[in-house]
């Protein structure tokens, strides 16, 4: 394959998704039954999404662009409008459906898809490598597949080199470094940048940015596409079942009796 | 400096900071809301309750829409001892008229920023006003970071600890004997396990008050509020005296919910809030000049807190006082004079309102407060003449009165009571 | 004849999805999908029925598109891949094309008939949830160290596979310098928040030394103090551990951190405040001055 292949546009296109999340914080369990309680709990934008946005931002912010920030969720994903906004990005589209509310990895990325299809030309997909609440680093790798364009996962490092996009991958035994022409997806982790604190200005100015509202069937969907291929039986908060004995008694007697359980489980 | 520029900027999205914002977009103005946290009430503390007046005039009925957690209907005042609590307990359907709900800040002030936001007001959230911009020492707007905006007016709710009118040299810092030191824990128990131990109906609640052993004879109270299922349980200690003392906040509250009179009302239940909060205390003796040109004074940051013992009052001032604002505002902008002169509507709307006239009224309080034997003696006394008026225990009694009197005699005698109870009733 | 696919490109993991496939085979041959020579060896001899060896790849993830078209031929009841992230791309990338679910990071795999069950951890390990799958394949991502690797025994039969190029250019790998201590280690002595001074971490090193174990810490004593590498990080977003003994010094025990050490045979916690979360969550727990108690257990310990 040749390289680089084709000329970018001069002012590049970038679609940053972002996903309106339970802020984990907030959650609760129940300490007898394990039920997950949400009744006092705030939403925000994943963590890792906002790196994503960023680096967006920030890419365009060198070669000249601009970032559409895009999300698919319920109505209660309108709230994620301006705090999207106020991070640079330079309009907002929505893809809302109450379905969304049990969406799993499969039937987001394919909603992501088909906003992206309507969206039009772009050069750039920026994802986070995996949602705050759910985690399962999954979305910006489908979308990419769906789309049918290069995808780079696990970015901790990206630039703009001629024509062709250099992305550095942080893996497990070092660090990967690949290329490919555009468009293309990444996504992202969180070291690759510090996500910026809108200014007063910032936010102000996010709430004269254009949002464009979508439902699924203007992606080219129907409902049975919103059905979830992964299906969530229960939700419980996790237990480590430990013995949870208490050592007591002055330094020296706590001391022999973790000294005497620390033997009979290593040799030393 | 931005081309852009408000009606009014609004510092602290808090009952004042929000009702005035709200006020002034129902009156077409072009308002902004600046709130230090993430989220108004996010940084905001109360021991819990609102007395709803001053907002039912202003949005009537706002209990049927706001996140309030309970009306309490039932009123306690305890003097507790280490062994004892002696109390007067009222419950009544009569304040129903009246309502006082309790309240969770984080949720019941961004409901209330919200309001605003829909009246028209734009709110930014998450942003720190680091100091005001005046220009011929008039206030003309104010700098966030890097970030200037300008106003008419600005309105300073900024709370408690005032540091964008001492920065700009329009109040001095605060004093101490100024201020309480406030611990509060939010304690979560099932709704039915409240309604039961408090003796409530469904959704009504009980607001208590403590004066004694909890604060260790030091100057303050304890309190307890009821809310949907959680119990909001703290002590308020005037700081001065705090300094001072060998106690940390953090024991006295460990103290306070082991006391016999509190530990089984909590008992089973879960801590998920910790936190600690200044309180103005002073009255009319630490109000600043609250009118200043292009500058207005509300809520905490006016030091509009009243603190009787029995009764602590700060939201419902609050936000009578960022209506009365709101409404100077209005009328400078007809006339367009945003001078100290033009916004003195401010002051006068105070004045003819229960705001001044009840803090003058209780204007003593704070001195009064000052007697320590309030908090130690007194609670003492009333322990003793409660416990021997209910126990038979075979030594021959004594007539009533006899005994009352050889009581008070031991704890200081009955001319130092009846001054202070003088005292107490004429500054109450 | 049905088949169960495993795809890894780390031995270990590989063997660890030949393990999971033989619990959940009804009758299905198991084919492994692997990377290097060696690992296409151990694998013919440790639970594959055939073994498909990638040739001439630059980067693993290049075999995607060639697996993609083989998935869509012969439709395996199941796909299990590796938790690398190599493997995390590779799987949701087939798992896209082929129009079916991925669970990530999934244990406690069961298999009723047609369906698949599996649980994984969410909120930050605050929450585990139950998952059923009826789509197929069933593709999983699953949790490592969950399976021994099965006995070994005859070999069965290894294929190479060639795959065209990928639209990805390989430019270099700059491999680590540093390497993860804890990862298998044994004992792991984690310091927390608790331990007052750099210097003081010598008292774990000295505990670990005597153990025989490794030095970990939590989250904050890596990215905020910088005390230690990133590599010796436990935690949700950090290392994995599963010693025989875990001792936290000064740990508090948030939940991103717990989640880390999970599976730790033991776990002994030291700590001045027994409102910490790790109190509830050990086996074993002193509340008290890690500063008295732990030169004291050297002591004892004779170290």
């Amino acid at each position: 394959m040749p390289f680089p292949a084709k000329g970018v546009t001069e002012r590049m296109k970038v679609i940053a998704c972002y996903k309106w999340v339970l802020d984990e914080a907030d959650l609760k369990v129940d300490a007898k039954s394990r039920a997950l309680l949400t009744d006092r709990a705030k939403y925000k934008i994943s963590e890792y999404d906002r790196n994503a946005i960023e680096c967006g931002v920030q890419l365009v912010e060198q070669v000249g662009g601009e970032v559409i920030a895009l999300t698919a969720g319920t109505s209660n994903a309108k709230n994620s409008i301006k705090d999207a906004l106020s991070r640079g990005p330079a309009q907002a589209v929505l893809v809302k459906d109450e379905l969304m509310g049990q969406a799993d990895s499969a039937v987001t990325a394919k909603v992501l898809a088909g906003a992206i299809r309507k969206i039009g030309a772009y050069d750039i997909i920026v994802c986070g490598e995996g949602s705050s609440d759910e985690y399962s680093q999954q979305v910006g790798i489908r979308l990419g597949q769906l789309l049918e364009i290069p995808v780079i996962s696990f970015v901790n490092k990206v630039e703009m080199k001629n024509n062709v996009l250099r992305a550095e991958r942080k893996l497990e035994n070092g660090i990967e470094v690949v290329e490919v022409n555009l468009p293309a997806i990444i996504t992202v982790l969180p070291d690759i940048n510090e996500a910026r604190i809108p200014s007063l200005k910032q936010i102000l100015a996010a709430s004269k940015k254009p949002v464009q509202e979508l439902t699924v069937a203007d992606c080219g969907l129907s409902n049975a596409d919103l059905e979830p291929k992964v299906h969530r039986l229960s939700v419980l908060g996790a237990v480590m079942e430990r013995k949870q004995v208490r050592i007591e008694g002055d330094v020296s007697e706590m001391v022999q009796q973790v000294a005497n359980i620390i033997k009979k489980e290593v040799s030393c | 400096m931005s081309e852009e520029r408000f009606d009014a900027i609004v510092v602290g999205a808090g009952p004042a900071g929000s009702v005035a914002a709200y006020c002034m977009a129902k009156a077409g103005l072009e308002v902004l809301l600046i709130e230090r946290g993430n989220t108004p009430g996010a940084k905001n503390m109360t021991g819990g309750r609102l007395y709803g007046h001053s907002l039912h005039k202003i949005i009537p009925n706002f209990w049927e829409e706001a996140p309030i957690e309970r009306k309490v209907l039932r009123e306690t005042v305890t003097f507790m001892t280490k062994e004892s609590e002696v109390s007067l307990d009222v419950k009544s359907e009569k304040w129903n008229d009246a309502p006082s709900f309790t309240v969770l800040r984080s949720e019941f002030d961004a409901w209330l920023a919200g309001k605003a936001e829909e009246a028209g007001a734009m709110v930014a959230a998450g942003v720190r006003v680091d100091e005001l911009i005046k220009e011929n020492g008039k206030v003309i707007g104010v700098r966030c970071d890097e970030d200037e905006m300008q106003a008419n007016v600005v309105i300073a709710a900024d709370g408690v600890n005032p540091l964008l009118a001492q920065r700009a040299g329009i109040r001095s810092e605060l004093l101490p004997k100024h201020v309480a030191t406030g611990a509060k824990e939010v304690i979560e128990l099932p709704k039915q396990v409240i309604e039961d131990r408090f003796n409530l109906t469904e959704d009504t609640g009980a607001a208590q008050l403590f004066v004694g052993e909890c604060t260790r004879g030091l100057q303050g109270g304890g309190f307890l509020y009821t809310n949907k299922n959680s119990i909001s349980l703290g002590l308020v200690i005037t700081a001065e005296e705090f300094a001072h003392s060998q106690y940390s906040i953090v024991d006295l509250m460990e103290e306070f919910k082991m006391h016999p009179a509190i530990r089984p009302l909590i008992e089973g239940g879960k801590v998920v809030e910790y936190s600690g909060h200044l309180v103005p205390e002073g009255g009319l003796g630490m109000m600043p000049p609250l009118v200043h040109d292009g500058l207005l004074i509300v809520g905490d940051a006016a030091g509009l807190v009243l603190n009787t013992g029995y009764m602590v009052r700060g939201m419902d001032l609050a936000i009578a006082s960022g209506e009365a604002a709101a409404k100077a505002v209005i009328a400078a902008k007809e006339a367009e004079d945003y001078s100290k002169q033009g916004l003195s509507l401010y002051q006068k709307e105070l004045d003819n309102s229960f705001v001044m006239q009840d803090l003058k009224t209780y204007s003593k309080a704070p001195a009064f407060m000052e007697n320590k034997r309030i908090f130690g003696l007194y609670p003492s006394l009333v322990e003793d003449m409660m416990v021997n008026l209910f126990k038979v225990d075979g030594v021959p009694a004594k007539p009533l009165l006899k005994e009352a009197v050889g009581t008070i005699k031991h704890y200081g005698g009955l001319m130092q009571l009846a001054r202070d109870a003088w005292k107490g009733v004429s500054s109450l | 004849m049905s088949k169960i696919w495993v795809i890894s490109e780390t031995q270990s993991t590989l063997l660890e999805l030949l393990a999971h496939a033989k619990g959940i085979a009804q009758g299905e041959s198991i084919v492994a999908w692997s990377f290097s020579a060696e690992d296409a060896q151990a694998a013919s001899q440790q639970g594959a029925d055939l073994v498909y060896h990638f040739e001439g790849l630059k980067r693993p993830e290049d075999c995607t598109e060639e697996l993609i078209k083989r998935a869509k031929a012969e439709l395996p009841v199941a796909i299990l891949c590796g938790n690398s992230k190599r493997a995390k791309e590779i799987a949701a990338r087939l798992a896209a094309a082929l129009d079916v679910g991925l669970i990530s990071e999934g244990f406690n795999l069961k298999r009723n008939g047609d369906n698949f069950l599996s649980d994984r951890y969410i909120y930050g390990g605050l929450c585990v949830t139950t998952q059923e799958v009826t789509a197929k394949p069933f593709m999983a991502v699953m949790a490592a160290k969950m399976a021994e690797p099965l006995a070994k025994g005859t070999s069965c039969p290894v294929e190479t596979v060639s795959t065209p190029e990928s639209n990805v250019k390989f430019v270099e790998l700059r491999p680590n310098q540093a390497k993860c201590d804890i990862c298998g280690a044994n004992v792991v002595v984690c310091v927390g928040r608790g331990i007052s001074k750099e210097e003081d971490l010598e008292l774990a090193r000295r505990l670990a030394a005597k153990l025989g174990g490794e030095v970990g810490c939590t989250r904050p004593v890596a990215e905020d103090l910088h005390w230690m590498p990133e590599e010796a990080y436990i935690g949700i977003s950090g290392q994995t551990v599963k010693p025989v003994l875990y001792i936290g010094l000064g740990v508090s025990g948030q939940i991103q951190h717990l989640s880390g050490i999970r599976d730790s045979k033991t776990i002994i916690a030291i700590d001045k405040n027994e409102n910490a979360p790790i109190i509830e969550s050990a086996d074993y727990a002193l509340v008290g001055d890690l500063y008295q108690i732990v030169p004291a257990l050297l002591n004892e310990l004779g170290a």
